[in-house]
């Protein structure tokens, strides 16, 4: 009789649980699939009534050797004036990456220190305002001055690091638990750095209400740039993670991923995992793009 | 006007390479064309005693002044200085060299599973940027002077990226 009691709570303790995990199993992949990209409608930035963004929060990964290398003649690219402040991410051992941060920063700084001569506004942590002031018709210059002035307490750049998803040779199964760390440790870094509050990203509006002004209507993006090794897959899991929480789009950071200089015909381990998660999609070689329909190539970059 | 030829393997283990480069046959081949001086950067790979009896050795066959070292933080000194590049098919080093615009022939790694190099190799061979070979056709590709007649590599274009981005942002 204990026996059959036993197998009755058995039962229905199998039951109960399919009645709650089937559905909540459910509701996590559907949630999953719409927050992919792929699946979700491009608001983000088509829409002709946001008007031009004031600056951009860029998050960039640096996976050591020849992936920082890359990653950093990317950056070296970029109007450090649109693009502040820069938060580097690297893996936890990976001095060798932050110096060539700090060298870049340098390099960076004085460009924009030369970009903002004359314009006599405070530059000191390397965010410029002479392009920004010449570009923005019709903004008023005090408006934009205190802008700068509010960021201009914190540095233009900082140095983060986070645990590695997968050391080289790991068996993959340990890998789960090492990228169950990075990602712990990912999660609170990427709501920290990357995302945006709501007023940030849609400043003095209301949704759906039109934009009133040039000034009150710029905005703040912000935008993850990553090229791999595993470790990024962390990243921009944390922040695929706050868009099925329900964190809308325009205040999670605009996931780029650009595949290596390296890859010809084959995407990387770290290409392959974040395909399907990534915003934007860069290749370097134009084959790619016939087998991976969502990249994009736009010639060689580094 | 050749002078240094630069053999580099990176921070990779290429024993082949670094024996071929070591090897009577091609340190001949390379004294016959003129170049009077081999760097070795030979990283993990060990060298024949005969090569680093003293670091900085005239071979007494060829007359080429043969140096070796393991390994610096930057070669780029080195590959300045190289007036024919034969290095391993990593993509840094690739980058490196076609960015200072040298005569370079590449040669992959066979042992590596991951056969992704010699991908890169073979397109920017095709494109004749580089000539690409393995150990085994190192001579001949050598003797082929293929690598005398190169394009050379476009510089980078970082305005690529940012106008991609830039675009994207909103800016």
């Amino acid at each position: 009789m204990d026996l059959h009691l036993a197998a009755n709570l058995a039962l229905a303790t199998a039951i109960t649980l399919a009645l709650i995990g089937i559905p909540l199993i459910l509701i996590l992949a559907s949630r999953l699939w719409s927050s992919l990209p792929q699946n979700r409608p491009r608001h983000k930035h088509s829409s002709a009534t946001i008007t031009r963004p004031l600056t951009c929060t860029t998050t960039i990964f640096l996976g050591s050797g020849g992936h920082t290398a890359e990653m950093l003649q990317l950056v070296s690219g970029l109007d450090c004036t649109h693009y502040t402040p820069r938060h580097y991410v690297v893996g936890w051992d990976d001095d060798s990456s932050v110096e060539k941060v700090h060298r870049l920063e340098i390099l960076l700084g004085a460009k924009s220190a030369t970009n903002t001569e004359g314009q006599g506004a405070g530059s000191r942590s390397g965010t410029g305002t002479g392009p920004e002031a010449g570009a923005g018709a019709g903004v008023s210059a005090d408006r934009l001055i205190s802008d700068i002035k509010s960021s201009g307490s914190e540095l233009a750049y900082t140095v983060h690091r986070i645990p590695r998803s997968r050391h080289v040779h790991q068996s993959m199964l340990t890998t789960p638990f090492t990228l169950a760390k990075s990602l712990l440790v990912a999660m609170p870094l990427i709501k920290r750095l990357t995302c945006l509050t709501k007023s940030e990203a849609h400043p003095n509006t209301e949704v759906g209400r039109p934009l009133s002004t040039d000034a009150a209507g710029r905005s703040r993006r912000s935008v993850l740039l990553m090229n791999g090794p595993g470790t990024c897959l962390a990243l921009a899991l944390a922040v695929i993670g706050a868009r099925m929480a329900g964190v809308p789009d325009d205040q999670t950071p605009d996931l780029v991923f650009v595949e290596s200089f390296a890859r010809v015909k084959t995407l990387s381990l770290a290409g392959r995992l974040l395909y399907p998660l990534c915003d934007a999609f860069l290749v370097q070689w134009p084959g790619l793009v016939q087998r991976y329909p969502r990249s994009k190539y736009i010639g060689i970059l580094v | 006007m050749p002078g240094t030829v630069l053999v580099t393997v990176g921070s990779t283990q290429f024993d082949k390479l670094v024996a071929a480069a070591s090897s009577p046959s091609l340190q001949h081949i390379l004294a016959s064309y003129g170049y009077s001086h081999l760097t070795i950067q030979h990283g993990k790979s060990p060298v024949s005693s005969t090569t680093t009896s003293t670091t900085n050795s005239t071979s007494h066959e060829s007359g080429l002044q043969v140096n070796t070292y393991t390994y610096k933080s930057s070669l780029r000194e080195d590959m300045e200085q190289a007036d024919l590049i034969i290095s391993h098919a990593g993509s840094g080093s690739i980058l490196e060299a076609l960015r200072l615009n040298k005569k370079l022939i590449v040669v992959v790694n066979e042992d590596l599973m991951d056969n992704h190099q010699q991908e890169l190799g073979d397109v920017l061979h095709e494109q004749h940027y580089l000539v690409c070979c393995t150990v085994s056709t190192l001579e001949k590709s050598l003797q082929a002077k293929e690598y005398e007649s190169l394009e050379p590599f476009p510089q980078p274009d970082t305005t690529r990226f940012s106008n991609f981005l830039d675009a994207r942002m909103g800016f």
